[in-house]
């Protein structure tokens, strides 16, 4: 039998999926079904608490600031900073693997320049650089997904590095190369494939740096423009009225902690089915 | 060593700032932005701190009503003369006297094109300072400007000790200043308080309160938590949403000065397509529920309003806001050739009261009559360099705050290719600079309502409504807020 | 010889670090835009922000201005600041302290409660415990620090009233702060702990130790821990320049007169010389640190060699 169904031993990714399922839920199901508008509100029905009634709409979450429904923002939200983080993260893999992969495959000064480029980037606190960056495109969703990504590559590159090391001295790739194939396609054919595994595993342990990253983007109001929702803007505008409505910032933040905990107990089972493999 | 020396220089830093005073009452007032600098002629702050420890020629009472200062009595000799009779027996508090070189030094210091002083533009006007006898003095202007004695009552034009700036420089002064004022600086650690102490000495009388100390906590809910732990007994500019918290609790109180804060409004650049029609402007102006804004979403601490003039300014004339009315909206902007509306860039910051609210819920009233808003929220660093130029639709605050003069609230902009003006209204552009050449008040008087008429038919801009200021005190503290938005420490009392 | 040649290659790479981060500093900065704009009042005319443009020296080719602003760093100068009309490099110092403490104390009471957690958690791998300590650690990492820091106050200032809300001045001005900054490494020393003592606890050597009938508590004390602590050790440099990031939105909350804060107000301001003096200051530190975990790699696993 196989162990996945041994509940004790996958407790983890139980819980996990759980998790990311009921996200799932609520930025799919959310934005598609459920009747009140994300965007517009009643000026006068501000902060309404869960569960109150206005006209004849129930607001299960209550209402914003704007009198918006925090549900229907909530699920749009959601769905919105996911495919923010998602984006991002694609592209600091693309580019953080590519340059990895370059900097372990050829050595030399291609390795020196691109593993400066790293510590550079590791050198200048995210946010400063976030900050500093936004201040100069300004904020909009493509230049977030942008800034955020590209600011991302670093960790990945080096994970891409260290493996491509590895894999480099084993005898096929030396074959590969007696027998004449270009360095392109032995990096793309032979050593991409060794990279995906891990690479992936770091991803969902990455996701949860990136959604705070956006929240705090959305904090410092540097992020998505309103009235469009994310996780970080919810809990950026609702904190000013934390002690006057605390379910404008609580909603949010729970659904960022079973993200968060979602993905990474994702991530811990991932790399412990690969460690299990590899024994 | 040296890390040794920077834990020690940390562990000091825990112990109670500057040990529990001698001289009985004290009072901690927290602001939301840090005393970065004291000098008053090169401010880039407000003076609210500096307001306390100088004093100028000219000062305003309770009733912002202009009295004598540092000057006993003032008279205008000429068009472009004014002099000034100082009083005597007045000194700094190193012990310099103050007289007409004083004034001279003081003036002349922020003129000096070397000096690059950045709040210059407030007296630019001056031509020249005269010293007449050592309690006489007479300031010269480049024109007519009946507005030198207000400009004498704010910074830059706090007067200052001669001998001891040039003896310590402009950079020690900045953190070490010396002033005539009801306080003593004794203390400055930057982005932790600035530590004042009671002028026994006083021209106006020894203050009842023997220390002040002012402390930064930027964080609103934090600043809010302060004010009702007992940490500090007053806060500047409490959130709107959480002042009944303020009002509600035994012990503070809410401190509501009606229109004490800035005139809010949305400029359009008139240049940009369709704003230069006046039907699409008026239209705009038709589609916004003002009340509905203010009673909503400032839970009533601003008014809406019909003229970017103040109710305290010289000047004001009571223009009514606009009725909202998106039918007639609708309407208008049919009849400008837009019965579909359009799209059109709207840019807002984070600086006033709810500003980021307000702009989407105008965003959503504009949409209401079908001009589609792709609104940007902007920090503000990026923002004060966007505006006026980008737009076309941008909000921002403007007042005569501390002038308390129409010209200020105005002039600027509303006057064709100024800075911050993106209107252009040849009728007035005239009827602005005839305002600035006349002297006698009534019929400048006159011209300024004309103005005002005007622009509110013209609509060259959508006024939207004046902020009221809210101060958060403890129960013990007397204090009722200034429309100019100065705290001055002589004029409280702790019970 | 080889420890010398190493010690001057890493001093080389941090120079080269250094560089970088005053390129991408400077020119990103240069590209946010005009501070004559932000430092002049509002009615101020054209004129005369041109004017103090020219004299402030803003008007210069930029190579003319990067190449003003290294000299005058290799000669220990990054100019006044805008706002303070001060040195940048004295404001820096004056807050350094407060953010070495915040950061020291934070540091100092999750890693030890990390590696409390993180070794129980290991060493009953798989029970309800260690599930219990993973997930409440993951919390700690899923919760954003404003989040926590504002909870904190409410609870903490405003309903128990035990502790004062924001400021410096005593011990206890330091507790919430410290709470919230070391939250998140808290969770990160916890699983980082954890999953290298798993590790180890499963390597040859810790076998032969249980074999020969050395106590459990003794194994993990003398010789798991020491190993397990590489990567940790690791790791806590490469958080180190994030650690900046959490501190400047603590500091900003808790009203904590640190170069965090000092950063934010100085971007918001364009505060050219304070920003440029913080950002080159906080990647010296990274490459410092960097540097420390390599000696230190070399003291606790002697089986790496250079």
């Amino acid at each position: 039998m196989p162990d996945y169904w041994n509940v004790r031993r996958n407790a983890d990714a139980i819980l996990a999926v759980a998790l990311l399922a009921t996200i799932a839920a609520l930025c799919i199901l959310v934005p598609l079904l459920w009747p009140l508008d994300p965007i517009r509100g009643l000026l006068t029905a501000t902060f309404r608490p869960p569960m109150t009634v206005v006209g004849e709409h129930l607001h299960p979450l209550g209402t914003d600031q704007l009198g918006r429904d925090l549900l229907a923002r909530l699920g749009l939200g959601t769905a919105i900073s996911l495919g923010i983080v998602v984006l991002a993260s694609i592209i600091s893999v693309v580019l953080g693997t590519i340059l990895g992969m370059l900097a372990g495959y050829f050595g030399g000064w291609v390795d020196i320049v691109i593993m400066r480029a790293v510590d550079i980037q590791l050198a200048v606190p995210f946010i400063l650089l976030i900050l500093l960056i936004v201040a100069v495109v300004g904020p909009s969703m493509g230049n977030l997904i942008v800034v955020l990504g590209v600011t991302g590559w670093a960790i990945f590159a080096r994970v891409a590095r260290a493996r491509t090391l590895e894999v480099r001295e084993l005898e096929y790739i030396d074959a590969s190369r007696a027998i004449g194939l270009s360095h392109l396609a032995i990096i793309f054919r032979h050593i991409l494939p060794n990279i995906v595994g891990p690479q992936t595993v770091l991803l969902t342990l990455d996701m949860p740096r990136l959604i705070i990253l956006e929240a705090s983007v959305g904090f410092l109001g540097l992020g998505v423009q309103p009235p469009t929702p994310t996780l970080g803007n919810l809990i950026g505008e609702g904190r000013a009225f934390i002690l006057l409505a605390n379910w404008l910032v609580l909603y949010p933040g729970l659904v960022i902690g079973a993200l968060v905990v979602g993905c990474n107990l994702l991530g811990d089972w991932l790399v412990r089915r690969a460690d299990r493999r590899d024994a | 060593m040296r890390t040794l020396k920077a834990l020690a220089l940390a562990a000091a830093m825990l112990l109670p700032a500057g040990a529990a005073t001698s001289q009985g009452s004290q009072i901690t007032i927290a602001r939301p932005v840090s005393t970065t600098a004291m000098d008053p002629g090169f401010l880039r702050e407000a003076a609210t701190v500096v307001d306390n420890i100088f004093d100028t020629l000219v000062m305003r009472d309770k009733d912002m009503q202009l009295v004598p200062g540092l000057a006993e009595s003032w008279t205008a000799v000429n068009d472009t003369t004014w002099e000034f009779k100082l009083r005597r027996g007045v000194k700094f508090h190193d012990g310099e006297d103050f007289n007409a070189d004083a004034v001279k030094f003081t003036i002349d210091r922020i003129l000096d094109p070397a000096a690059k002083s950045p709040t210059l533009s407030y007296i630019r006007t001056i031509s020249g300072v005269e010293v007449v006898d050592p309690y006489t003095v007479r300031i010269t202007t480049n024109g007519p400007d009946p507005l030198l004695p207000t400009r004498m009552s704010r910074y830059p034009a706090y007067i200052v000790p001669p001998a001891y700036v040039k003896q310590v420089g402009n950079d020690v002064f900045a953190s070490k200043p010396v002033g005539t004022g009801a306080y003593k600086f004794v203390e400055f650690v930057p982005d932790q308080h600035v530590i004042l102490e009671a002028n026994p000495d006083y021209w106006r009388g020894a203050p009842s309160i023997g220390r002040v100390i002012w402390r930064a906590i930027p964080d609103g809910t934090a600043r809010l938590t302060a004010l009702a732990t007992g940490e500090v007994d007053l806060i500047e500019n409490v959130p709107v949403d959480l002042a009944p918290m303020v009002s509600q609790s035994p012990d503070s109180d809410l401190v509501q000065v009606k229109n004490g804060g800035l005139t809010i409004y949305l400029g359009l650049v008139m240049s940009e397509k369709p704003l230069d029609q006046v039907k699409v402007r008026q239209a705009l102006d038709l589609a916004i529920d003002r009340q509905g804004i203010v009673t909503n979403i400032l839970q009533g601490m601003a008014t809406a309003k019909g003229t970017q003039v103040g109710p305290a300014d010289f000047g004001y004339l009571d223009i009514p806001p606009a009725k909202y009315d998106p039918a007639k909206a609708k309407a208008l902007l049919a009849e400008a050739g837009f019965p579909d509306g359009f799209s059109i860039k709207m840019q807002s910051t984070n600086r006033y009261m709810k500003d980021g609210e307000v702009a989407q819920a105008i965003a959503q009233q504009f949409g209401d009559i079908g001009v589609k808003v792709n609104l940007e929220v902007l920090d503000w660093s990026v923002y004060v360099q966007q505006v006026p130029r980008k737009g076309p639709i941008f909000m921002l605050g403007w007042g005569s705050t501390q002038t308390l003069d129409a010209d200020a609230a105005i002039y600027a902009i509303l006057k064709t290719g100024e800075p911050y003006s993106t209107a252009s209204i040849p009728e007035l552009d005239k009827l602005l600079d005839e305002s600035r050449q006349i002297v006698d008040p009534e019929k400048r008087k006159t011209v300024l309502e004309d103005i005002q008429r005007l622009a509110a038919e013209q609509v060259p801009l959508l006024t939207l409504y004046q902020e009221d200021s809210l101060y958060g005190k403890s129960k013990k503290v007397d204090f009722k807020g200034r429309p100019d938005a100065r705290i001055p420490v002589f004029d409280i009392k702790l019970n | 010889m080889k420890a010398l040649s190493f010690v001057a290659g890493r001093a080389l790479q941090g120079l080269v670090v250094l560089l970088g981060v005053s390129l991408i500093v400077f020119f990103a900065l240069f590209l946010t835009g005009d501070p004559a704009a932000l430092m002049m009042p509002p009615d101020a005319s054209r004129a005369e922000i041109d004017a103090f443009r020219q004299a402030m020296g803003f008007d210069d080719p930029i190579w003319v201005q990067y190449g003003r602003f290294i000299g005058g760093v290799l000669s220990g100068e990054f100019g006044n600041s805008l706002r303070f009309q001060r040195p940048a490099l004295d404001l820096l110092a004056e807050r350094l302290p407060a953010t070495a403490l915040l950061a020291l104390v934070a540091l100092l009471w999750s890693s030890l409660l990390g590696f409390l957690l993180g070794t129980i958690a290991a060493v009953r791998r798989n029970s309800a415990i260690d599930f219990a300590i993973r997930v409440i650690s993951l919390l700690g990492q899923a919760i954003p620090v404003f989040w926590l820091a504002l909870v904190l106050i409410i609870i903490f200032s405003l309903k128990l009233r035990w502790l004062p809300s924001s400021g410096i001045g005593s011990l206890a001005h330091l507790v919430m702060p410290a709470i919230a900054l070391g939250a998140y490494y808290l969770s990160a020393i916890t699983r980082l702990v954890r999953a290298s003592l798993i590790e180890v606890l499963g390597e040859n050597y810790i076998r032969t130790a249980r074999a020969k009938g050395i106590t459990n508590w003794r194994i993990i004390v003398h010789h798991a821990l020491r190993n397990a602590m590489i990567p940790v050790i690791t790791v806590q440099g490469m958080y180190f320049a994030s650690l900046l990031g959490g501190a400047l939105i603590t500091e900003i909350i808790f009203a904590w007169p640190g170069i965090g804060r000092l950063a934010v107000e100085s971007i918001q301001t364009r505060d050219f010389p304070v920003v440029q003096a913080v950002v080159l200051f906080t990647a010296l530190v990274f490459v410092v640190m960097n540097f420390l975990v390599d000696l230190a790699y070399l003291w606790l696993n002697p089986r790496i060699r250079l």
